[in-house]
């Protein structure tokens, strides 16, 4: 199963330097955080108490800069787990 | 009256949907607690004191017994307690809800990230936050000024000194037991076989205490409390105390591990998966250094007690949500003691992550029954399908509304107290995080949080910890982690079948075990229809078989299944507890029409008796229960137990031998530990089937420089594996042929070592 991950990751990103990939999970784990936290901000001053079926455009912009930012963690925390594992 | 402004629905129903009664309880509790901050200032000036006293190598001039107790309830309490009493959490038991975990948490993380960067100074972080404990708890008595509650003590009189004797009759009753039981007799039966009167007689009166709590006019909270602690005693400590050790021997591992921690103030080479997710040791070992203790000993015989108490507040909020029945949710708390055991709540990282596991998803249950939903508009005249469809819609897009009479600083200080509290468990465990992702998931997807993206918060750190905290487990063990995704099949066998074991009469007692496992799923089950039309019932069900989603992800080296069961029980048993309160309502439901003319015709006896037919058979089958949990805790006493003297004996092999040497145990032999197994001194295990079978030319072929052999490895393989004695003994003669000498034969350990390994002096 890791041959198989090794293989899709090599597909994947195979083209990126593997420093910018090592060195990229902590920043992008960073990137999460701060968007996780101006999310919040962002719902307590524009979800009523209450509460909100429907976000605004912006949150919704953030959601999906947020879930790009998770893709790329995932990524590169992939990236070393296989490359580095036994 | 009716207590609700409209009916409950968890499918974003055109009302408010929070009863009134709800608000006004919530309004009315909206004052701190203000005596809260000045058990705070005392605690966190007893805590300061103390570590003045650990630095200047005074602190056995304090009784050892004050300082752990000090050094415990400030890993509990501090800064936790301050802090939810700022948040002004209603009640007692919401404040320990956030004040317990969030401690704990803080204790962990502080204590870590000592260890991680190689800056050990546990006595000055210690002081550090029992001074900001002290500091949030002054703020906190500025700012309720005025506010100052009467002090009460009606709640003394509230129940007749009778049976708070009665209480005190029962623990007479128990240390009777402990001093004529003799763990060390149990056979395949376990102990049970072995307890004798006296404890059977403290099992009927707690019964008997704990049916008329339950049955007073008006529950008793402390009474209620004094009845379970008592309960889990009596249930709980019988083979500790008789034997003097703490019945479940992997705390001797733990302490060692806090040992190697403390001794050196970093982490050491990764030799043991623990070290990964070493914050509970970590932290331990911070409470160690601060009440001056030698080691982690003293906490280890008293954690179960200590744990199963902190576990009774997040139960109770869980229970309150259930139900609104003050009978039904002490209930809840009773079960879950009577159907504990699993035994993880011993001195282990996995009982300081359950508990803050259940906190949290108290937390997340109270704020939705406390919230206000969206009103959603749904034409009456649209297509059925349509309306379907546009609620189910609605509930996944939902995000709920505050807790009544919260702001937003307050909402988003309870989502920080939830960030540090998986922060915290995060680095404590390896199981509990993936659960906890789980949990805030479902709660998101069926729009019961307002912080929709707690679970991805959740996710990130344990992603985060795992790829670069954890980096030494992953490295060795990567095709382990991700051969068990999907393996059903092989993590319920590994739970279930494997453990079986051999012996017939070993086998009913563990067939007992996963029946009562069942029974509580089945009456659980019965108590989720009781409740399917009240106000987040399909959460509640949702997150009762959330962590069985588990067996699709790890098999736990066996031991998932269980895992399973400990982290669903805080929800199990509040809800089987609906289902008990139900039949206890039927079988003692009188018409009033009825009631009346029995009373004036002087027929009320009638009536009366099935009250005290319905009493009778809940002190029954509260008996039979405890006998069962006596029987299901104590099945593998034989190899589990074990004597202050075989623990020495023990300690000192693995203390004393020389560097670099390697010992063999051929079986399970409590007391085998000591720091430098993770140093210097290898210990191994037999550790494949071919082993069993010819345990002397396995022996032989690994050469290990010890060998042990314990009364308890006997008994191991003869339940388990289903070896008879008689070879063992052959085994040992041998290995006696292959170069082995006994070197140390005393207390029921057996110690060989090679002709050619030094020997090593203990006195038995």
């Amino acid at each position: 199963m890791i041959d198989d991950l090794r293989s899709v990751l090599r597909v994947l990103v195979g083209w990126v330097d593997p420093d910018v990939l090592v060195f990229g999970g902590p920043v992008m784990f960073g990137v999460v955080a701060v968007l996780l936290v101006v999310i919040s901000l962002r719902r307590e001053a524009t979800v009523s108490a209450a509460g909100a079926f429907r976000r605004d455009r912006t949150s919704r912009a953030l959601a999906a800069v947020l879930v790009v930012a998770v893709a790329l963690a995932i990524l590169c925390t992939a990236y070393r787990l296989v490359t580095r594992a036994a | 009256m009716s207590a609700v402004l409209s009916r409950p629905e968890l499918s974003g129903t055109p009302h408010v949907a929070v009863p009134v009664t709800e608000q006004i309880h919530e309004r009315r509790r909206l004052s701190a607690w203000t005596p809260g901050f000045w058990i705070t200032i005392a605690l966190g000036t007893a805590t300061i004191v103390l570590a003045a006293l650990s630095a200047g190598g005074d602190a056995d001039s304090v009784p050892q017994v004050f300082r752990v107790l000090v050094v415990t309830a400030a890993a509990c309490m501090l800064p936790g307690l301050p802090v939810a009493l700022l948040l002004r959490m209603p009640g007692i038991a919401l404040t320990m809800t956030v004040a317990a975990p969030l401690s704990l948490a803080v204790t962990v993380m502080v204590a870590q990230v000592q260890i991680v960067a190689a800056w050990w100074h546990p006595i000055a972080a210690q002081t550090a936050v029992a001074a900001v404990a002290i500091v949030l708890a002054v703020v906190g008595i500025v700012r309720t000024r005025g506010h100052t509650p009467r002090l009460r003590f009606g709640w003394l009189t509230a129940v007749s000194p009778v049976w708070p004797g009665l209480l005190v009759v029962a623990l007479g009753l128990f240390a009777l037991a402990v001093r004529t039981v003799e763990p060390a007799d149990a056979g395949p039966t376990g102990i049970v076989t072995h307890v004798g009167p006296f404890y059977l007689g403290a099992l009927a009166v707690v019964a008997v205490v704990i049916v008329r709590a339950l049955t007073m006019r008006t529950i008793v909270a402390w009474f209620m409390s004094a009845s379970v602690v008592t309960l889990v005693v009596v249930t709980a400590m019988l083979t500790a105390l008789a034997s003097g050790n703490p019945s479940f021997p992997t705390a001797f591992v733990h302490r060692s591990i806090i040992q190697v921690l403390t001794e050196n103030g970093r982490l050491p080479a990764p030799v043991d998966a623990r070290f990964s997710w070493a914050g509970f040791f970590s932290g331990a070992g911070q409470l160690v250094e601060t009440a001056g203790l030698r080691d982690a000993g003293p906490f280890l015989l008293w954690a179960p007690v200590a744990t199963e108490i902190l576990m009774i507040a997040p139960l109770l909020v869980i229970g309150r949500c259930v139900s609104a029945r003050p009978r039904t949710i002490w209930t809840g708390v009773v079960l879950y003691q009577l159907f504990n055991w699993y035994q993880q709540d011993y001195f282990a990282p996995q009982a300081v992550a359950a508990l803050q596991y259940t906190s949290l998803i108290a937390l997340v249950l109270w704020q939705f029954r406390a919230s206000r939903l969206p009103r959603l508009r749904v034409g009456r005249h649209s297509p059925r399908r349509t309306r379907v469809t546009v609620r189910l819609r609605a509930v996944v897009h939902r995000t709920p509304g505050r807790v009544w009479g919260r702001g937003p600083g307050w909402t988003l200080a309870v989502d920080l107290v939830c960030l540090v509290v998986i922060a915290g468990m995060v680095v404590t465990h390896q199981l509990t995080p993936v659960v906890t992702v789980a949990a805030f998931g479902i709660a998101t997807v069926l729009g019961s949080i307002r912080s929709r993206w707690m679970w991805l918060a959740a996710a990130t750190m344990f992603l985060a910890w795992f790829s670069y905290g954890a980096t030494d487990y992953w490295v060795g063990h990567i095709d382990d982690l991700f051969g068990d995704v999907g393996q059903v099949q092989n993590a319920v066998g590994g739970g279930v079948a494997a453990r079986l074991g051999a012996d017939p009469r070993y086998q009913d007692m563990q067939y007992l075990r996963l029946l009562t496992s069942g029974a509580l799923l089945a009456v659980a089950a019965v108590g989720w229809f009781c409740i399917r039309r009240r106000r987040g019932s399909i959460l509640i069900g949702m997150l009762a078989l959330c962590p069985f989603g588990l067996v699709a992800v790890q098999s736990y080296g066996g031991e998932v299944v269980i895992r399973c069961f400990v982290l669903a029980s805080p929800i199990l048993a509040p809800l089987a507890a609906v289902a008990v309160g139900h039949a206890y309502r039927r079988l003692t439901r009188v018409g009033v029409v009825r009631a009346r003319h029995a009373a004036w015709s002087g027929q009320g006896w009638r009536y009366r008796n099935r009250f005290r037919i319905a009493a009778c058979a809940s002190v029954m089958g509260i008996a039979a229960l405890s006998v069962v949990l006596t029987i299901d805790r104590g099945v593998n006493t034989e190899f589990e137990t074990s004597s202050p003297t075989q623990v020495r004996i023990g300690r000192a092999v693995v203390a004393d031998a020389p560097p670099d040497s390697t010992i063999l145990a051929w079986g399970p032999t409590p007391g085998l530990a000591d720091a430098r197994m993770f140093l210097d001194v290898r210990l191994g295990s037999i550790d494949s089937l071919a082993c069993l079978d010819d345990l002397a030319a396995c022996t032989a072929r690994q050469a290990p420089d010890y060998v042990v052999v314990s009364r308890q490895s006997a008994a191991a393989l003869r339940l388990q594996q289903g070896y008879p004695t008689s070879v063992l003994r052959e085994q040992l003669s041998q290995l006696a042929a292959a170069g082995y000498e006994p070197m140390i034969d005393a207390n029921g350990i057996l110690v060989y070592r090679r002709d050619d390994a030094p020997s090593i002096e203990v006195t038995p």
